[in-house]
């Protein structure tokens, strides 16, 4: 049998089983994108903006802009320093606020309450699709996660 | 001749059951969570968001299998080509993100630290593996041949 | 023989007493019987807030006395209209949740804690739709300093073509020029292109519009950065 034919034989045996690997593959795949929990959008404006937790946010390379999405009194009260309030300009729900005091290459921390409350979640969405940042992240907690890291020596 | 035959064929045990591991570790860890995986994959910012929503459903699945496949002789070629494949593939993408600096993590193994730095880590990983793939595939193709030779022709995926 | 005999009825007797247990708690009644835990509201476009109530009655006969009201944000406040039930007797939480500045679906919920025997809370949710009925993508143009000065766009979409006009741009920094156009029914573009990049600058370009009869403003903001 020649090289040629022998080189053959084995690119088709070889492309018959990868083809086989293929197809068992797509099963799960499939069901997978049935009902998996966490299964993804098929739009990145429905797309879950990904939750960080503090630890990572501090250990970010790049310069960081908190947006604080809780009402106004929370935000009065306390917050974590140097957070925007992002409802300082209720007309165009923040955006602006966070726009202006972006730069190029920050990344956007946006957090509320804790981890029951969407409010951070819708709001960077929001944000991610009226900016045209990607760099946008939600804070796991919110403020009551960062709170009990923080003031447990006061 | 016989011992150096006898290493030879351990150390091929070994490589296949550390590819396989890293597979199906890495495909497991991302079937888990394919909402993260479609954001990872997003973050490399080549492709458009449906095809890496798609992406993130089946390439997990396509790890296990592969990984998987290379542990069964009758499959062993093809699962080491589909690897060789994605390792080429997976390499040229950390590649494309760590020249554009983009501020992102692998997602190789779902999560991960994020950066440049990261990003060059995952790379020199990802150029590893590729060359284990390689040298795998490369044996592995040897002896099909090889063993067409003695056995004159029938097709016989059994080692 | 003997033995056997009496661990069967020893492992009766607790199989029994389990039984009754799981009885009791799963047959006692809810002390309070909500008319839905789950409401699905639309907000109108502009509202400020939106309010809302979830009748309840206590079913029990026991008075039912309402512990604590959690919401899951900030965004909203809940009360009761009574702090203690009694038997029979029907009550109300009144939520008040602000809309303003949010938009797509939004969802909230209130944990619900009484002094129930049974030590269940109720979780109340709420599902709201809020309309958007100009979607401008995006909202935020921009270009680093030292980059070209090419003209970028925002797309607009209007839910209701019928009901919504435009009336003009303002653009207090002359640094920048406007540009608007019609790209199809319902869907418009807006551009914008500094006159260059030398040094940081912003605008905030007002786009007047007239929607379901009502004046609405919408806000562009471009910067060189």
């Amino acid at each position: 049998m020649t090289t040629n034919a022998k080189s053959n034989i084995l690119w088709s045996r070889g492309a018959r089983q990868a083809g086989l690997i293929l197809l068992v593959a797509l099963v799960p795949a499939v069901l997978t994108a049935w009902c998996h929990p966490r299964r993804p959008a098929w739009s990145r404006d429905q797309a879950v903006v990904p939750e960080v937790e503090w630890e990572m946010v501090q250990e970010s390379h790049s310069p960081v802009l908190l947006i604080d999405a809780r009402n106004g009194a929370a935000y009065e009260h306390d917050h974590i320093p140097g957070a925007l309030w992002l409802g300082a300009r209720p007309e165009d729900g923040g955006m602006v606020t966070v726009a202006r005091a972006w730069q190029p290459g920050a990344r956007l921390v946006v957090y509320c309450d804790s981890l029951r409350c969407d409010s951070a979640q819708s709001a960077a969405r929001r944000l991610r699709r009226e900016l045209g940042l990607n760099d946008i992240v939600v804070l796991k907690g919110g403020w009551s996660a960062w709170i009990k890291t923080h003031k447990q020596g006061r | 001749m016989d011992q150096n035959a006898q290493t030879r064929s351990l150390m091929e045990m070994a490589g296949r059951i550390i590819i396989a591991a890293v597979y199906i570790y890495a495909g497991v860890a991302k079937a888990l969570d394919p909402a993260a995986f479609a954001d990872s994959i997003d973050g490399y910012r080549l492709l458009p968001y449906p095809v890496g929503a798609a992406l993130a459903l089946y390439l997990p699945w396509l790890e296990i299998a592969a990984g998987l496949g290379v542990l069964w002789p009758r499959v062993r070629l093809g699962a080491l080509s589909l690897l060789f494949l994605l390792c080429l593939v997976f390499g040229i993408a950390i590649a494309s993100a760590w020249i554009r600096k983009l501020n992102i993590s692998c997602g190789c193994f779902g999560g991960g630290d994020v950066g440049v730095v990261a990003l060059r880590g995952s790379l020199l990983r990802s150029v590893a593996l590729t060359l284990l793939a390689g040298a795998l595939l490369w044996m592995e193709e040897a002896r099909c041949v090889g063993k067409r030779a003695a056995t004159g022709g029938t097709p016989n995926g059994t080692s | 023989m003997e033995e056997t005999a009496r661990k069967l009825v020893r492992v009766n007797k607790v199989g029994a007493l389990i039984l009754v247990v799981l009885t009791g708690v799963v047959a006692c009644p809810a002390a309070l019987e909500w008319k839905t835990t789950n409401l699905e509201l639309t907000a109108q476009p502009g509202q400020q807030a939106m309010s809302v109530t979830f009748p309840f009655r206590n079913a029990g006969d026991r008075p039912v006395r309402i512990l604590s009201l959690d919401p899951s944000c900030s965004c909203m406040s809940a009360a009761p209209d009574k702090e203690i039930c009694a038997p029979g007797e029907s009550g109300e939480i009144r939520v008040e949740l602000a809309v303003a500045g949010y938009s797509g679906r939004v969802r909230r919920s209130i944990a619900v804690v009484t002094d129930d025997a049974n030590g269940r809370f109720a979780e109340l949710t709420l599902t709201v739709d809020i309309p958007e009925l100009v979607v401008i993508t995006p909202r935020f143009l921009f270009w680093k300093v030292g980059d070209a000065p090419e003209a970028k766009s925002a797309e607009l979409v209007v839910a209701d073509p019928k009901t919504t006009t435009f009336d003009g741009i303002e653009c207090a920094n002359s640094h920048f020029q406007t540009k608007f156009s019609v790209r199809r029914p319902g869907v418009f573009r807006l551009t914008i292109r500094p006159a260059d990049t030398r040094q940081p600058d912003e605008a905030m370009v007002h786009l007047n519009a007239v929607v379901g009869g009502r004046s609405q403003t919408y806000v562009i903001y471009a910067a060189v950065k």
